[in-house]
């Protein structure tokens, strides 16, 4: 039974990806975008520190993600919903989306990186470190920003509405992850690692449970 | 369009009293600062709640008249 | 809602007030010039007080040392109510550690008890023994006590420690208001029908106004006790987000026509919201410093930032907001009912 649903959610982010893959648009407009973005900030900063490095690191990343989380239900709408609706359990659909979104966001916080990396310099002291953060970053903020977006699809303005009900709800998930990422710098004296990446387990947990909870509420409509 | 005017207010006023500053903290030596220690920022606070009291009544005054406006309909 | 219920609610109201605002404060010490001094001289300390009643009054005046030794003042010059000068003589000799050392400053009369001033000079002293003559331990002066109600006097603050119970309980009213809003959206979900959506509308609406109540009042006491109304306090902060979240709340909800699927998205919301704050309003703000009381270290307030006199106040008046906040969301309430029930009717 269980080799069975994740086959299913195996499907899902098959099926996903697909789509994504046919219209090149949506995947390579989002990648696209952190490049200007990154490319700007190569362009406006001739010197750049790293405490604005790190602020600038995730508020590119946050756009971004908020741009390609977005899409995630939009695509879904009318008679390919319903049908989805009747074929597939809600629970996989979350998952799956979630898994998803976890992949792309973590694509994109590698790419920005990269880029800023490239761009300007690497700031990071401890490179390992900084990608533990940036994969439970990824994952707490995928995990928040899917319901959200699920919610905001049944509005008018979705991608309004995604970013005016996701940026309050994901500050908490992102002043952690600034501060874990500082920590990384150097620009903390007693790095603090335990505590932060138990806060952000925890508001991942939580969150988690609470969308497998109203999920199927949401998919309903 | 002013949907809220009294909001408005509300910072006016507050402003109107930050702007004061100036002219209460002087000096310890000012006779009159130093015999109400502060008491015009508890005043101050106090009139703010009251006032976003108020702000909560005329809110419930006009969704109450639109309603009042309405009903006739029904007894049509 | 029971009447019993809204008259509780304005007599605790109208008890905070009372009782807040006719209290007096504590008498208290404002400043000492000068702050250094030697061992072995003479010195007159000018001293600014507050709340005080020297001339009629006579005080005494103390410098507590280290091991709880007390030095007198040889002479007091009472200059007005509320200003003295006091001439010490120090001796060569002063109990504790050598180096500098830091006295608090006591003064005491029958009228108004103590005021107690801790840090207020830095005494440098080369030359130590276990007991001198001229610093007398504790426990050998009897010390006048004033026996009457009043709140503590406290360095910046002042007279503004009244806020505590209009500005803090506030936001006590506003964090329940929240939560019985996710408990009625909850309810929404679990048994179904409008009225559990309606409530749960109605108490995020008088919890918003609330929060900016509380913003609004704690920027205008910040600006006269931080320096500015917005200093960047964590606490600050997250209550801002806090605020924010909820203002999504009915943006969402007048995004969707449908009744029905509104109240159910925006319940939705509503619980996931709500719990995304609180990581927000009681972890984060705990590991990180804080002007507000009981996070980091706050010049303003002591450790003992709420005494006795000022809990008899202050538990009330959180009751009190907290019953007025039910009162105003039972009103909404039931405009939203009768309105809903109005469409219905235009409708059919």
């Amino acid at each position: 039974m269980s080799d069975f649903t994740l086959n299913q959610v195996l499907r899902y982010i098959q099926k996903d990806w697909s789509i994504d893959w046919k219209n090149k648009f949506s995947l390579g407009g989002i990648i696209l975008y952190i490049i200007t973005a990154t490319f700007i900030v190569f362009l406006s900063f001739s010197n750049i520190e790293a405490e604005a490095w790190n602020s600038l690191f995730w508020i590119i990343l946050l756009f971004g993600i908020l741009n390609g989380v977005v899409k995630s239900f939009l695509q879904e709408s009318g008679r390919r919903k319903l049908y989805y609706f009747q074929l597939v359990d809600p629970y996989i659909v979350l998952v799956s989306k979630v898994i998803y979104n976890f992949l792309l966001t973590l694509l994109m916080a590698l790419i920005t990186f990269a880029l800023l990396s490239i761009f300007t310099a690497n700031m990071v002291d401890e490179v390992g470190m900084f990608l533990g953060v940036i994969i439970a970053g990824s994952l707490a903020l995928s995990i928040a920003l899917t319901f959200i977006s699920a919610i905001s699809v049944q509005g008018q303005q979705s991608a309004t509405l995604m970013a005016i009900l996701g940026l309050p709800v994901v500050i908490p998930i992102v002043l952690t992850l600034v501060k874990l990422s500082r920590n990384t710098m150097g620009l903390v004296m007693e790095p603090t690692y335990k505590t932060d990446f138990l806060i952000l387990g925890a508001i991942s947990l939580i969150l988690l449970g609470l969308s497998l909870w109203l999920f199927p509420i949401i998919w309903k409509e | 369009m002013n949907k809220r005017p009294f909001l408005n207010s509300f910072f006016l006023i507050s402003f109107i009293l930050f702007d004061s500053e100036s002219i209460w903290s002087q000096e310890i030596a000012n006779d009159f600062n130093n015999n109400i220690g502060k008491m015009y920022v508890v005043v101050g606070v106090i009139v703010l709640i009251f006032l976003g009291l108020v702000y909560f009544l005329v809110r419930m005054d006009r969704r109450l008249k639109k309603l009042e406006k309405d009903i006739p309909i029904i007894k049509q | 809602m029971k009447t019993w219920v809204k008259i509780l609610a304005v007599s605790l109201i109208v008890y905070s007030f009372i009782a807040g605002l006719l209290v007096p404060l504590g008498p208290g010490i404002k400043k000492v010039s000068p702050i250094k001094v030697v061992a072995g001289n003479q010195q007159i300390l000018d001293i600014w007080t507050y709340n005080t009643h020297y001339s009629s009054s006579k005080p005494t005046v103390f410098l507590k040392g280290e091991h709880d030794h007390l030095l007198k003042a040889t002479s007091v010059e009472v200059v007005g109510d509320q200003k003295i000068k006091a001439l010490f003589n120090f001796p060569k000799i002063t109990p504790g550690t050598p180096g500098i050392q830091d006295l608090t400053l006591v003064i005491n009369n029958q009228k108004d008890g103590n005021s107690i001033l801790p840090g207020a000079l830095f005494l440098s002293t080369d030359e130590v023994s276990a007991s001198v003559p001229q610093w007398i331990p504790l426990d050998q002066i009897k010390l006048e006590k004033a026996t009457f109600f009043k709140f503590p006097y406290r360095k910046i603050l002042e007279e503004t420690i009244r806020n505590i119970y209009f500005h803090v309980s506030l936001w006590f009213a506003m964090i329940l208001l929240f939560l019985l809003s996710m408990i009625r959206s909850i309810q929404h979900l679990r048994v179904g029908g409008i009225r559990f959506d309606q409530q749960a509308r109605s108490y995020a609406e008088v919890g918003i106004l609330f929060g900016m109540m509380g913003l609004v009042t704690g920027m205008l006491w910040a600006t006269y006790t931080w320096g500015a109304p917005w200093s960047f306090d964590i606490k600050q902060n997250m209550s801002a987000v806090a605020l924010l979240i909820y203002l999504a709340y009915f943006v969402l909800r007048s995004s969707i026509d449908d009744n029905d699927k509104k109240s159910r998205i925006a319940a939705a919301y509503n619980i996931f919201a709500f719990v995304a704050l609180i990581p927000l309003l009681f972890v984060i703000p705990r590991l990180v410093d804080s002007l507000h009381p009981g996070n980091g270290g706050n010049p303003a307030l002591g450790s003992d930032d709420l005494d006795n006199t000022m809990r008899m106040v202050f538990y009330p008046a959180v009751v009190g907001w907290m019953l007025m906040g039910l009162w105003m969301a039972n009103l909404l309430y039931r405009y939203h009912r009768v309105n809903e029930l109005f469409l219905e009717k235009a409708n059919t």
